[in-house]
């Protein structure tokens, strides 16, 4: 009928085509969606399923003081991670042998195996025992690695903790300089990544990258590790003489404004930070806001001078208050000082005098030389959370608030803040910031970056900041702050008691023991605020606080090898002088120093060095006192530091007894009764007790 | 004997040759795909397998090509009552994989009935079509329904979507060229498409409206819409997929590429979603160039159903190129994303035997049709003429 395809099927043909190539068009449209627009995103997400991650930890730069002493440094240790693919075929034996051998609870475990994750810590920094029970069962453990990771130690304990701060299981910096250099110090970490398949096996010949990590910087501080042990030792012993809630001590460097030492009890151990309460962590003379009383008194003192409301040849009288807006105002002294110069207001504290410098003052001019010395504002120390001094509003400030600001109660301020107002008094007038991190050094060793002393402003004029020194220089010479004396150096400082205020009241019978001051006068080197927090019983800051500046200033000035700026005039029979440190001297030294001081000697035993002396250091008695030292073989640690004796020549036997009685530890290598050819840490080198020293005999 | 030589002489090449290029192809990207599945002493384990289907398929290809198509009638009945049967036995007593019924164990094989009940279906329904002298009233298509609907029935409750939607494909392939009027057409495919998809809306929307499918079977649905919404559970093959389709770029990463371990997240890489595996290693060109062949192989098909000399040729064509055409657009379609899930083999490039032995079938049917193709000067006597009814033309009866 007919022989050709009838029409309709050619076009019915024609449509099914059409229909499957447009089809197929779409279908290519959607490829290119995929494989050009989306692909590189799918890329990635496949490079993620695909690959996986195990972290390398990077190495954390290490804390080291101004010269080089490590302080806060990294280990390796090993955390076991597990694949929870390669786990779970015997997932629950698996989890019942982990929490054995780590003594982890088995559900938290078996929690973790069961993730469907590529990877999953199991422990992290597990101890060398634990390290060992893992490697042991290797074999019943299929899925579970370790990997090395660095982990954070504090050699010297809780030396500067509060300073240092601490890092968390990831090393990352929480508190401290820890964190405020976390950048520097952090390193980048790295990984090795291993692909894998489905099954959770890792392919073989696959591709495996492993990103190096990048070990961090060194950050190398102000800080002195010595001057911070001796102000460590100075807190401690506050602390056990006067019971008082905290002690904080802060040393400078008034020309840069660097930090020596930070010291405070209580602290804690960053080794071991978590065993300790949250307020133990604060650096207390940065982050609390305290009323300064009487050591804030240089302040006003420079402000009256500078402006010209007050000069050398002013006269006070001090009737033993002083009544503004019809209060009337005590003086500490009760009877009063009678006539003073301005000199005599200074080194007797008078408050009387001062309220009335602050009321010649002004308002306006209190308020700029407030702002001029940086305590309105924070200081910008690098540490964190640095606390804001409160005052009354400038505009609301009535004249007897002014006056009581004058001598320091009312307004609060940090310590630091005050130290660094004082060091600007000591380097001439120059506010400087104050710092802790000086500078950052590569891993090699090479500077990367130098973190410069920043001068602020000029807050006054040079010879104003001298008359100033002059002033407080009396005040230890002659006034308050007596105990503070250190015999052959001119010492400038302010004793300070405050009332501590609780909730916007004064609280009764609660105080702030401090001294504020700096040496040697002229050119002072190092300034320092001491700061008792409640002591109990003597409670002036001329009794409780300056004691403890005068001891540690000398030590620190010694330390540092700044020599007597004063010829020490052997005191006169009967006046008061400050006992001075003979221990663990040998007997020619403690004679030479004793006399020095006008004390007669006499000794007690046998021995080739001075154990103990009758009279405490630090102690106040009058010249020609008889002090009674015993000697003995066993030299009693100062200070916590030993030198090292030579051990070379020595028998093995020899060795271990004599750094016995040295307060040294000695790891012995080799036959003891061969003689030592090497030791560890050279001769003179001056170590922690406890510290070991590795000591080697001949074969 | 003159038979053969008939078919040996009019060979349609081009058939064949998408069938050896395709089913070549794909044992390099099986080999690839099954890296990791395979056993460790035999990594080529599935291509060896797959290579003995490739030569039981040409054989295949040979024993339908030879029979005289007109034969088929003789058949049908055999063919149509026995692959019933066998449906109703893998429901009874079949091998249950992935949560369905779906294999019965043949010695080392485990064969797919519903498979070959698409070559069954295609030959019966085109004999029962031939018989009919109209197909423009609904009550005509009662029975070609009713038909294709008794095995179709069967395969939904293996439960098995994909070889139910080939089976809709080819009844709406064959009824479209076998005449049934535009809008008929219409009215039952598009139409049935929405009225499932109201139902399906209905069903989510008021969970108490009752609805024939498994939940994993709505699951893939809602998940083609947004596979994101379980990326590791049931939107988890759409996600590799994607994945692995789109890290093949325009060239592609090669076959068997080093890393061809990462297939190994795509479950049935080597088989139902051999085409995410062709996007990653032949890319976009590769992916393009594979679907052009496809199409090469659908024009040539209905060429074929026109060369046709009598109307039964021309069904049996058009069963065979509406079941490619779904098998390729819907294998290719869920593997871009584009179509939900559905197993559908690829022709040819899926691993499977069953598969493609029913592939291989379409091909002879091809063949078979091609070489008695009409010629002006031979026509027998006794075949209905392949006579379409004009949709135009109205019959009253």
């Amino acid at each position: 009928m007919n022989d050709r395809p009838p029409l309709l099927l050619k076009r019915r043909n024609f449509i099914i085509l059409l229909l499957i190539g447009l089809a197929d068009v779409a279908l290519g449209g959607r490829l290119v969606i995929i494989q050009a627009v989306q692909g590189p995103h799918l890329k990635s997400l496949a490079d993620n399923i695909h690959f996986r991650s195990v972290p390398l930890a990077p190495f954390r730069g290490n804390i080291v003081d101004r010269r080089g002493r490590l302080l806060a440094g990294s280990h390796h240790a090993f955390s076991a991670y597990a694949i929870p693919l390669q786990a779970r075929p015997q997932l629950s034996r698996e989890a019942a042998l982990l929490s054995r051998l780590l003594g982890m609870p088995e559900t938290r475990i078996f929690a973790r195996l069961g993730r469907r994750q590529g990877f999953v810590w199991i422990k992290r920094r597990l101890t060398g025992q634990e390290v060992g029970a893992i490697r042991g069962h290797k074999g019943s453990l299929p899925g579970v690695y370790l990997v090395a990771e660095t982990a954070r130690y504090y050699p010297e304990g809780s030396l500067a903790a509060p300073v240092l701060g601490f890092t968390g299981i990831d090393n990352q910096g929480l508190a401290g300089l820890e964190l405020v250099y976390n950048r520097y110090l952090a390193g980048r970490g790295g990984s090795i990544q291993e692909e894998y398949d489905a099954t959770g096996q890792v392919v073989h010949f696959a591709r495996q990258r492993v990103v190096e990590p990048q070990p961090g910087d060194t950050l190398e501080l102000s800080l002195d590790e010595k001057i911070q042990w001796m102000s460590e030792l100075a807190c401690e012993q506050t602390m056990m003489a006067t019971s008082a809630k905290s002690v904080s001590i802060v040393v400078m460097h008034p020309q840069t404004g660097g930090i020596l030492a930070m010291a405070q009890r209580p602290t804690f151990d960053p080794n071991q930070f978590r065993d300790y309460p949250p307020s133990h962590y604060r650096a207390l003379a940065v982050t609390d806001a305290v009323p300064p009383g009487s050591i804030f008194k240089p302040v006003t003192l420079a402000a009256a001078l500078a402006e010209g409301t007050t000069g050398t040849s002013s006269r006070f009288f001090c009737p033993g208050f002083m009544s503004v807006l019809g209060r009337r105002v005590n003086c500490w002294r009760p009877e009063g000082h009678g006539h003073e110069s301005l000199a005599d207001v200074v080194k007797n504290s008078c408050n009387v005098g001062f309220m009335k410098l602050g009321l010649a003052l002004g308002v306006e001019r209190f308020y700029r030389y407030l702002e001029t010395f940086g305590l309105t504002r924070r200081t910008g120390i690098d540490l964190p959370g640095e606390a804001l001094g409160i005052f009354p509003p400038a505009a609301r400030v009535t004249l007897l608030d002014l006056a009581v600001m004058a001598f320091g109660q009312t307004l609060t301020v940090t310590p630091i803040g005050l130290l660094t107002a004082v060091s600007a008094i000591a380097n001439g007038g120059s506010l400087m910031k104050p710092h802790v991190g000086r500078r950052v050094l590569s891993p090699a060793g090479e500077g990367v970056r130098r973190l410069e002393p920043q001068p602020i402003r000029q807050v006054i004029a040079a010879p104003v900041a001298e008359l100033v020194q002059r002033m407080m220089q009396r005040v230890v010479s002659s006034g308050t702050g007596k105990l503070a004396r250190v015999p052959g150096y001119g010492v400038a400082g302010k004793t300070g008691t405050s009332q501590k205020v609780v909730d916007g009241r004064i609280a009764q019978g609660t105080y702030i023991a401090s001294f504020v001051g700096f040496a040697p006068v002229p050119n002072p080197q190092v300034a320092m605020l001491v700061s008792v927090d409640e002591p109990q019983g003597a409670y002036y800051g001329g009794q409780v606080a300056a004691p403890v500046f005068g001891r540690l200033m000398r030590d620190i000035l010694r330390y540092l090898g700044i020599g007597p700026t004063e010829p020490a005039a052997p005191p006169g029979p009967g006046e008061p002088v400050m006992v001075p440190n003979l221990v663990n001297l040998n007997p020619a030294q403690a004679l030479q120093d004793a006399e020095a001081f006008g004390f007669p000697v006499q000794f007690k035993g046998q021995g080739d060095v001075v154990v103990e002396q009758s009279i405490e250091y630090g102690g106040w008695r009058p010249a020609g006192t008889v002090l009674t030292l015993r000697l003995g073989r066993r030299s009693r640690v100062y200070l916590d530091w030993v030198s090292v004796p030579r051990f070379v020549g020595l028998t093995g036997q020899q060795a271990v007894s004599l750094a016995a009685t040295l307060g040294i530890n000695v790891r012995l290598i080799g036959n003891p009764r061969r003689r030592v050819n090497r030791q560890a840490l050279s001769t003179g080198t001056e170590v922690r007790s406890g510290t070991p020293v590795t000591v080697w005999t001949g074969a | 004997m003159e038979e053969n030589n008939r078919v040996i002489r009019n060979l349609d090449y081009i058939s064949l040759a998408v069938m050896y290029l395709t089913s070549g192809l794909s044992l390099f990207l099986i080999a690839g795909a099954t890296q990791t599945i395979a056993p460790a002493s035999d990594p080529l384990y599935f291509v060896k397998r797959q290579i003995i289907w490739i030569v039981l398929g040409t054989v295949a290809v040979a024993v339908i090509a030879a029979i005289p198509y007109a034969r088929f009638r003789q058949l049908s009945p055999v063919l149509y009552w026995g692959s019933i049967a066998l449906l109703a036995y893998v429901l009874v007593k079949g091998h249950t994989t992935l949560g369905a019924q779906r294999w019965i164990n043949v010695g080392p094989f485990q064969l797919q009935p519903s498979e070959f009940a698409k070559i069954a279906v295609v030959i019966t329904l085109a004999t029962h079509l031939s018989r009919k002298e109209r197909l423009d009233r609904w009550r005509d298509l009662i029975s070609p329904l009713i038909h294709v609907g008794i095995p179709m029935l069967l395969i939904l409750k293996q439960p098995d979507l994909g070889t139910t939607l080939v089976f809709v494909a080819i009844t709406a392939g064959m009824f479209y060229l076998a005449g049934v009027p535009a809008l008929k057409m219409l009215l039952m495919f598009p139409g049935g498409l929405l009225a499932m998809i109201g139902w399906i809306y209905l069903h989510l929307r008021f969970p108490q409206v009752w609805i024939p499918m498994h939940q994993y079977q709505l699951n893939r649905l809602i998940i083609f819409l947004n596979p994101n919404k379980d990326p590791l559970g049931a939107g988890f093959n759409v996600i590799q997929s994607r994945i692995a389709v789109g890290t093949g770029g325009l060239w592609g990463t090669g076959i068997g590429a080093a890393h061809a371990s990462q297939l190994s997240f795509l479950p049935e890489s080597y088989t139902d979603f051999i085409f995410a595996v062709i996007g990653k290693e032949l890319g976009f060109v590769g992916s393009m160039a594979i679907l052009a062949v496809y199409l090469l192989l659908i024009a040539r098909g209905l060429f074929i159903a026109v060369q046709a000399k009598d109307r039964y040729g021309t069904l049996l064509a058009a069963g065979v190129v509406a079941m490619f055409s779904f098998h390729v657009l819907e294998s290719a379609g869920m593997a871009s994303g584009i179509m939900p899930v559905a197993g559908v083999p690829l022709p040819f490039m899926s691993y499977g035997g069953s598969a493609f032995l029913t592939d291989a079938a379409g091909i002879g049917i091809l063949i078979n049709v091609y070489a008695r193709r009409k010629a002006h000067s031979y026509r027998t006597a006794g075949e209905v003429p392949a006579v379409l009814y004009s949709t135009k033309r109205k019959v009253n009866p």
